[in-house]
């Protein structure tokens, strides 16, 4: 009898902790939701800048990021460099594994109110992190017109100058306005990539072949290889979320939208058209994608033997994998770069990637001011830029570093054999007014995985291809829907 | 007569040899099973070795390479300098043997007083204890959190150590095993006047070695491969552990690793476990049978 107390007790026990959590999650459900987004304030959300802006008191920031060992040693030095203005800011960085990991962490971190000053993050990443409100909005810190006076004596402002805002490449500055419909400012940008178009020029030279500009040229030009190399894959698209994504902004379509009551609208005539397209050019052998080859389509662009690809379509921060493979120290073709084809060259779309920058709350609001300093001067320094951007192989973000000598020196380095990664930044920067950004709020981060296997699972499809095609995207904008539920 | 025994004995030559034959087939087929599951164990091991002598071009190939055209030894140095490993080492250790040791008082108190003293509510206690079993880990992991960060223990050994120094399975696992220690040792010994502390350690704990030995091995693997928490409580990389080291120091900003070099990485850091395996895996065994639990 006591022992069957003594169940029934703890029976009663677990199903109320049961309960308890579940309760729990849904209150944090109904919190991620409507009110706390950005978008959806009544007016611009915004921060009360100190009137003493930096008081030049002692304080200590912590900056986490995604930097590798080497990429670190150039942000050292450029903290002593830092600390030559402001001795009295002590800045703690720490790497915190891929993106992914970042995000978690800050994401756990927040919940404690344990969350750093600084941190590298994705437009996606700060949605999430601003159902907290956790995040600054930056807008009265750029307009800021409080004087400043560094160790060094200069007086400045504590804001942007016109001259800084102006030197800005206007495609990445413009992500950090991507989060409400009243375009309020929660990011800088710090390093950015893009997507490019790596080609066999070699085999492009040999077999007259001309780079395609243009979609409709790029099935010619796939038709044409697969004549001359029938075993190969001609083309290899790395990332088939960024390729879904950059169809939509060329052709015009809805992605997804701001608009809380309907933010995935990727559902529609055009998106369907152009993955059937792509469906078709699977099936000839045209193309494959990471997700289908199952690793970076370098792999099949760098083959010295079996199947190969000559153009891949890829991130230009990987550009040093597209190096040519090398037999006794010689190149065995010459790589090249162009922008990834347009439906209108007259006016190209390209995406932006690469981290930018974000604030958050601290209880001392010099943390704030003294984060916002060294924010400021990694994305406006011009030598921290160039360096930053000859050793990560990512564009800078202010247009006044190609005139840095030293960066144009490196730039004209850049060749086909071994030195991709110069020649990616070139490109990068020609195609400044290509960029584009989309929407950030919560979910978007779930709409772009949905795309990504949208696609890669839309290539694949063998039978009643529109009904396939259509279910798949009524089941992707389901799960989308279902996850801000 | 003697026909009929040449018979027979014709007979039982023929069942010996088709016994022999059968023996023969079943031995070849169990061999060559386990051979096929030692090859499939053993492939993934295979693997991590001929890919941490590879370039990352080769690494990349469209049809894998089962053995690398270029060995690249410098793989290794690389990876050294590339993720600060000795630095890594000595925190996993340290961690690894402070927690393990405390663990072990902690468990074999526990274990001691369920299954050898009488107290009121003990059936209760060990049943609630129990139940926290049913509850996953993960789930705690944010409130854990929340109550460090609130004591101040963020980036500290104190994090990684004092959290998980209690294993209610470990307690279990070693209450079993003392259950099975006779009564009347403990009643012998009372009535030579020996205290229970002494019991414990003159009696129960040379008794069952083998479990706690299973139980130190299994607390050392746990802490050499703990991923989740010290990913979350340690942000500087002086407090970081092996397996943190091994997933950030590889990767880019494009956000691809340098998988040979991690795999040299990850080949360095599985020696030490390997080893420990190898030379003590009678006792993981052991331990783990005695008790009457399947692992």
């Amino acid at each position: 009898m006591k022992k069957k107390l003594l169940a029934l007790l703890l029976v009663a026990v677990m199903l109320v902790s049961m309960l308890a959590a579940v309760s729990c999650g849904d209150n944090t459900d109904d919190n991620g939701d409507d009110k706390n987004q950005p978008g959806v304030a009544a007016g611009m959300a915004s921060y009360d800048v100190p009137a003493e802006g930096y008081d030049g008191s002692a304080v200590t920031i912590t900056f986490y990021h995604t930097m590798g060992k080497t990429n670190q040693e150039v942000l050292e030095y450029y903290i002593k460099e830092f600390n030559k203005l402001y001795p009295n800011i002590t800045v703690e960085h720490a790497p915190m594994g891929g993106y992914p990991d970042l995000r978690d962490q800050i994401k756990t971190q927040l919940t404690a109110g344990a969350q750093p000053n600084i941190a590298y993050c994705y437009p996606d990443h700060v949605a999430l992190y601003n159902v907290t409100k956790k995040v600054i909005p930056l807008d009265n810190l750029i307009g800021s017109k409080i004087e400043v006076t560094d160790a060094l004596g200069n007086k400045t402002i504590l804001g942007l100058t016109d001259e800084q805002l102006a030197d800005f490449v206007e495609g990445y500055y413009k992500e950090g306005a991507a989060f409400d419909t009243l375009g309020t400012m929660y990011t800088l940008p710090m390093s950015k990539s893009t997507e490019a178009l790596y080609y066999n020029k070699t085999f492009f030279e040999k077999h007259g072949l001309k780079v395609p500009t243009t979609w409709d040229e790029m099935e010619q030009v796939c038709e044409a290889i697969k004549k001359i190399d029938p075993n190969c894959i001609p083309l290899g698209y790395d990332s088939e979320a960024n390729w879904f994504i950059t169809m939509c902004e060329q052709s015009g379509s809805p992605y997804t939208s701001l608009d809380k009551k309907n933010h995935f609208v990727f559902d529609n005539e055009t998106n369907r058209a152009f993955v059937k397209r792509f469906n078709s050019w699977y099936k000839k052998g045209y193309i494959t994608t990471e997700e289908i080859y199952g690793s970076y389509t370098s792999g099949l662009f760098t083959a010295t033997e079996g199947q190969r690809c000559y153009m891949v379509i890829g991130s230009t921060g990987g550009a040093k994998y597209q190096n040519p493979p090398t037999v006794d120290g010689q190149p065995l073709f010459e790589s090249a770069m162009a922008t990834p084809p347009q439906l209108d060259p007259s006016n190209p779309k390209v995406i932006s990637q690469g981290p930018s920058l974000c604030l958050f709350e601290s209880e001392n609001p010099q943390e704030v001011v003294a984060s916002w300093l060294f924010m400021e001067f990694l994305t406006t320094n011009v030598e921290f830029q160039a360096a930053f951007s000859m050793e990560t192989g990512y564009a800078p973000v202010i247009k006044s570093v190609q005139n840095n000598e030293v960066y144009k020196n490196w730039l004209s380095k850049a060749n086909g054999y071994n030195n991709l990664t110069a020649m990616s930044v070139q490109l990068a920067l020609s195609q400044v007014d290509a960029y584009f950004v989309s929407p950030a709020f919560n979910g978007s981060s779930m709409a772009r995985d949905q795309v990504g296997l949208l696609l890669k699972n839309a290539l694949v499809k063998t039978e009643d291809i529109d009904a396939a095609i259509a279910k798949l995207f009524k089941d992707a904008v389901g799960k989308c829907k279902f996850s801000v539920k | 007569m003697s026909n009929q025994a040449t018979m027979h004995e014709k007979n039982l030559q023929k069942v010996t040899s088709s016994q022999r034959v059968m023996n023969i087939v079943v031995k070849t087929l169990l061999y060559a099973f386990l051979s096929l599951m030692a090859l499939i164990i053993v492939f993934p091991f295979y693997w991590m070795i001929i890919s941490s002598l590879k370039s990352v071009t080769e690494y990349r190939l469209p049809i894998p390479t089962l053995f690398p055209k270029e060995i690249l030894w410098h793989n290794y140095i690389e990876a050294f300098s590339a993720a600060n490993l000795d630095r890594l080492f000595l925190n996993t250790v340290y961690v690894g043997v402070v927690s393990t040791l405390l663990s072990l008082v902690i468990t074999v108190l526990c274990a001691f007083a369920f299954a050898r003293l009488e107290f009121k509510g003990k059936n209760a206690l060990f049943a609630a204890l129990l139940g926290t079993m049913m509850i996953p880990g993960e789930l705690f992991t944010i409130t854990n959190f929340i109550t460090v960060n609130d004591f101040g223990w963020i980036d500290t050994y104190t994090v990684l150590i004092v959290p998980f120094l209690v294993s209610i399975f470990y307690i279990y696992l070693l209450r079993q095993n003392f259950l099975q220690i006779p009564n009347e040792l403990y009643l012998a010994a009372k009535v030579d006047g020996t205290s229970d502390l002494k019991y414990l350690w003159k009696v129960m704990i040379p008794l069952s070695l083998p479990t706690l030995i299973s139980i130190t091995i299994l607390k050392m693997m746990g802490a050499w491969n703990s991923y989740v928490w010290p990913r979350l409580v340690t942000t500087s990389e002086e407090m970081r552990l092996i397996t943190n080291g091994l997933r950030d120091a590889f990767t880019d900003m494009s956000g691809q690793a340098n998988v040979p070099v991690q795999m040299a990485a990850v080949a360095i850091v599985s020696f030490p476990l390997f080893m420990v395996f190898l030379f003590l895996r009678k006792y993981i065994m052991k331990g783990v049978s005695r008790s009457g639990i399947k692992g």
